[in-house]
């Protein structure tokens, strides 16, 4: 089995605090990332890709995105529109995952629409999941 | 139709022109007869139908915010709890961490089970528990609370209260309504000028109603709509927004037979208009 290379940079959109404190930790204990950014709603997520995609700023683009749905002033879905509309360049290695307290099965079909999500995850999510998300990374070398 | 002791009641007019030789209408001849049993109770059957349709509405929001705001809250605990199995005995200040996140969970935990509790108080009070209440008075109680607010903002304001003085209404929600709407208005004053509110109340076809008009940020309705009104919804980054808010507002107002509309044009104005 081939040795996959950790993930340099994640990101969390996620106004939770308790919850983003907690999945720092898991991810820390864990070391499944070597770096973590957190934004705390759709508009600050969507500020940062923007100044990356139009090379205003040498950070890099997270290679897994843990999503939430529930946040003010731009929410999950908010976020998706308005991230597709920026159109990502075409080779934008990216993983992102929804993850969401909702278990609507409404908005679980809603995921399935947008192309760039992976998976929708219901908290409270497993740590074995977690793990598996990580590791799996299908753009690692 | 009026009865003989001016009683109102409904009737349907059936009735045929009459002509003359030449083809003129000369008059009608009909009958006119009693529906009044039955539109009653079609106009009953309609209110009800209103009723059911905006509880069934209130229910499946309050469903929605009990499975999403209470899950993530024990999930949240699941999580702590997995981590503190996971942490090594000696971490003592990871373990000290973990404790206070518990504790927060709890906080949290308690404040929607209260916030709820709120909602659900609001839906079952009777429309008998009424009073009337002089909208000045409220109004003065509302202004003290909120003084060092008003200050800060710089605001003036403006009120009337003169073309519909009194409403029959519950006091607290009264209070908690004006309280909340005046302050929303304080809260997202624009930056760039000082808070301008008026106040006033007006009769519209015999109902009292209630507007209140600011200056301040104002929100694209087009984008956020309905979402107005849900509960936890900030749509500015401002650290104060916690807010069952206008949720409660509306619960309130509805609650009692109310309605509340807002209008908003983003940077210019916000109005929100009640009828009692």
């Amino acid at each position: 089995m081939s040795l996959q290379s950790p993930i340099e940079l994640s990101c969390i959109i996620d106004d939770d605090d308790v919850y983003v404190n907690l999945v720092k930790k898991i991810i820390n204990i864990k070391k499944l990332s070597d770096n973590l950014i957190i934004f705390k709603n759709g508009q600050e997520a969507l500020d940062y890709s923007k100044a990356i995609f139009n090379n205003l700023t040498q950070d890099k683009f997270p290679e897994i995105i843990l999503l939430d749905l529930n946040m003010p002033v731009m929410n999950g879905w908010d976020f998706l529109k308005e991230f597709t509309a920026i159109k990502p360049p075409a080779n934008l290695k990216t993983t992102l995952y929804i993850v969401s307290s909702s278990i609507d099965k409404a908005e679980i079909e809603r995921a399935k629409e947008f192309e760039l999500v992976t998976d929708y995850l219901i908290k409270p999510v497993e740590l074995n999941t977690f793990e598996a998300i990580f590791n799996k990374a299908p753009y690692s070398a | 139709m009026q009865t003989y002791y001016k009683k109102p009641f409904w009737v349907k007019a059936k009735g045929r022109p009459r002509y003359n030789d030449e083809g003129e209408v000369t008059g009608i001849h009909g009958v006119f007869i009693d529906i009044d049993k039955e539109k009653t109770k079609e106009l009953a059957l309609e209110n009800s139908l209103k009723k059911i349709e905006h509880q069934k509405n209130r229910l499946q929001n309050f469903a929605h915010i009990v499975s999403h705001n209470l899950r993530s809250h024990a999930s949240n605990f699941q999580l702590t709890l997995d981590l503190f199995d996971m942490t090594n005995e000696e971490a003592v200040e990871d373990k000290a961490d973990l404790m206070n996140s518990l504790s927060d969970i709890a906080g949290n935990l308690n404040q929607t089970l209260t916030d709820l509790n709120e909602i659900v108080a609001v839906t079952h009070k009777s429309i008998g528990n009424k009073k009337a209440i002089r909208i000045q008075d409220v109004y003065d109680k509302v202004i003290h609370t909120l003084k060092n607010e008003i200050l800060e903002a710089k605001a003036d304001i403006f009120v009337n209260f003169t073309e519909f003085p009194e409403v029959d209404f519950i006091e607290p929600y009264l209070e908690s309504i004006l309280q909340n709407l005046l302050s929303n208005a304080l809260k997202y004053k624009h930056p760039d000028r000082n808070a301008s509110i008026q106040i006033c109340t007006y009769l519209d076809d015999d109902k009292g109603c209630l507007l209140i008009k600011d200056n301040d940020l104002g929100i694209d309705l087009d984008i956020f709509g309905d979402r107005v009104f849900g509960m936890y919804q900030t749509f500015h980054n401002n650290a104060n927004a916690t807010d069952v808010g206008l949720y409660m507002t509306r619960n309130q107002i509805e609650g009692l037979g109310g309605t509340i509309k807002v209008e908003s044009i983003p940077n210019k104005y916000t109005t929100s208009t009640i009828r009692f």
